[in-house]
């Protein structure tokens, strides 16, 4: 053997088995950006369930050659892939996360207050901004639509309504919402003291009476026939949404109410969120387009919030016991971050004003409104 | 409350018609006239969908399915409030029964 054929070895070896002469400066932007994310879920403490494995999903697709976004020369799946095809293309994972949302959730806020239903349906007023501006800078209908669908602020039904219409758009998009709803404590606050005065925040409302268990096991079968009936595109999200909350106010099935928050909402998060991050190659994520989805997100994001207090001013016009317009704040979805919110920007004003559960109302209104939301764009744009 | 119920209903069936008018089986029947209604209304919007910014009737395509999607989240969700307010009434009925008979059968 010469030195010359080891060399030759050693350079295909390099240049050909290992990453070292493929890595790119995009690379190492994305390993910043994932990196950030996990900075985030660890040391911020911001929705880690979601930021950490999606920052280390950033990261590891990152690098040159590895086998995990992408098909084997004989058209085998690599991990990553696999997680991604069967769980996010086949849209079983938001669905899932709805199911367990729903096992977890106690609507009894919302049963007893119905008028906050339409705080819900107020706070979906960002998308007129985002819908309009990104259509400005050159994206389809189909992408300013999944884009708009952000300032709703509910994670899985922004990805369910991104891989129906925009699939490219899905890690941007995932991305912009999941940030944003972290991020709830920094947006809303400065934007509901804007548009409040100190009076209307110490608002005291009324106590909310209480709820049945037979009223709240009958509501998720009455809201799921309303739902199907009036908006058949988002059955899935919301059959199972409801389907969840059935399983925790019948009583009769604990076990399964028991897994379906617990173990199986663990499993598919782990899977949503390294899916998520996975699709976020440098090549693809690089460009415009998410930067604007960004920007435009938080404009979104905002101007929903707006919206949602609005809602409340307006309503309080014709409100003998009016509402608190903090509470608006929380029709963006973000469960239940954005009535934890609520509540502690009252008590600022009044120590004894406990908003958290009247704010809950809107809160899950939103969860709703987002997802009658996504049901019409689907409608009208899948 | 009806009427709205009905609004509602023809809005959204109009945006998405159900699959059994999209794709009609090769020999079957006709479809009613209505369902004739709906096929060719999702045919005027699956060529409208793909309209690119400069086309014609873009904008105009665009603001619509905004202003018909906002005032339709209304619309859903006042139907819901009106359905939960309308449970909430029965079965705060039905309590009230409930409690004034074990309260008869306790005296």
């Amino acid at each position: 053997m010469t030195w010359d054929s080891f060399f030759e070895i050693l350079k295909h070896i390099l240049t050909t088995q290992t990453g070292i002469f493929s890595l790119s400066y995009k690379m190492v932007i994305m390993w910043v950006i994932g990196g950030t994310f996990i900075y985030l879920a660890v040391v911020k403490k911001y929705e880690p369930l979601l930021l950490l494995p999606i920052g280390f999903g950033i990261v590891a697709v990152n690098f040159p050659l590895v086998p995990l976004m992408g098909f084997d020369p004989d058209g085998k799946r690599h991990l990553l892939e696999i997680f991604y095809h069967y769980g996010v293309e086949w849209e079983v994972i938001p669905c899932v996360i709805f199911l367990g949302l729903g096992a977890m959730t106690d609507f009894g806020p919302l049963i007893s207050n119905p008028k906050s239903l339409i705080v819900g349906a107020g706070a979906q007023l960002g998308v007129f901004i985002t819908f309009i501006g990104v259509l400005f800078f050159g994206f389809t209908l189909q992408e300013a639509a999944s884009v708009g669908i952000i300032g709703g602020a509910d994670g899985p039904t922004t990805i369910y309504l991104t891989q129906k219409l925009a699939p490219h758009l899905l890690g941007a998009n995932a991305l912009a919402a999941y940030s944003y709803m972290a991020m709830v404590p920094l947006i809303q606050p400065p934007i509901v003291r804007l548009m409040t005065s100190k009076e209307q925040r110490k608002i005291r409302m009324k106590q909310l009476r209480p709820v049945g268990k037979l009223e709240k096991t009958v509501f998720p079968l009455s809201t799921f026939m309303v739902i199907s009936i009036l908006i058949p595109a988002v059955t899935p999200l919301m059959g199972m949404f409801m389907l969840g909350n059935f399983m925790r106010e019948s009583g009769v099935v604990e076990r399964l109410s028991d897994t379906a928050q617990n173990a199986l909402m663990n499993i598919v998060t782990i899977f949503l969120g390294i899916s998520v991050g996975a699709t976020m190659a440098a090549d693809k994520f690089l460009s415009l387009k998410p930067l604007l989805i960004f920007g435009f997100g938080l404009i979104d994001f905002a101007v929903c919030t707006v919206g949602g207090v609005l809602t409340v001013h307006i309503m309080n016009l014709f409100l003998k016991d009016k509402m608190n317009p903090i509470i608006g704040a929380a029709g963006v979805s973000a469960v239940p971050m954005s009535a934890r919110v609520a509540q502690v920007t009252g008590q600022k004003e009044d120590r004894h004003n406990f908003l958290l559960m009247h704010a809950m109302g809107p809160n899950l209104a939103g969860v709703i409104g987002s997802a009658a939301a996504a049901g019409m764009f689907i409608a009208m744009f899948g | 409350m009806a009427a709205a119920l009905l609004l509602a209903a023809v809005l959204v069936s109009a945006a998405a018609p159900p699959a059994v008018f999209a794709q009609p089986e090769e020999g079957a029947v006709a479809a009613p006239a209505s369902g004739q209604a709906v096929h060719s209304t999702q045919s005027a919007m699956e060529a409208k969908k793909d309209l690119q910014r400069g086309d014609e009737g873009f904008w105009s395509y665009a603001i619509s399915t905004l202003i018909i999607r906002f005032v339709g989240i209304f619309m859903v969700l006042g139907i819901l409030q009106a359905i939960i307010q309308i449970q909430g009434r029965i079965f705060g009925a039905y309590e009230a029964r409930k409690k004034a008979a074990a309260a008869a059968k306790a005296s």
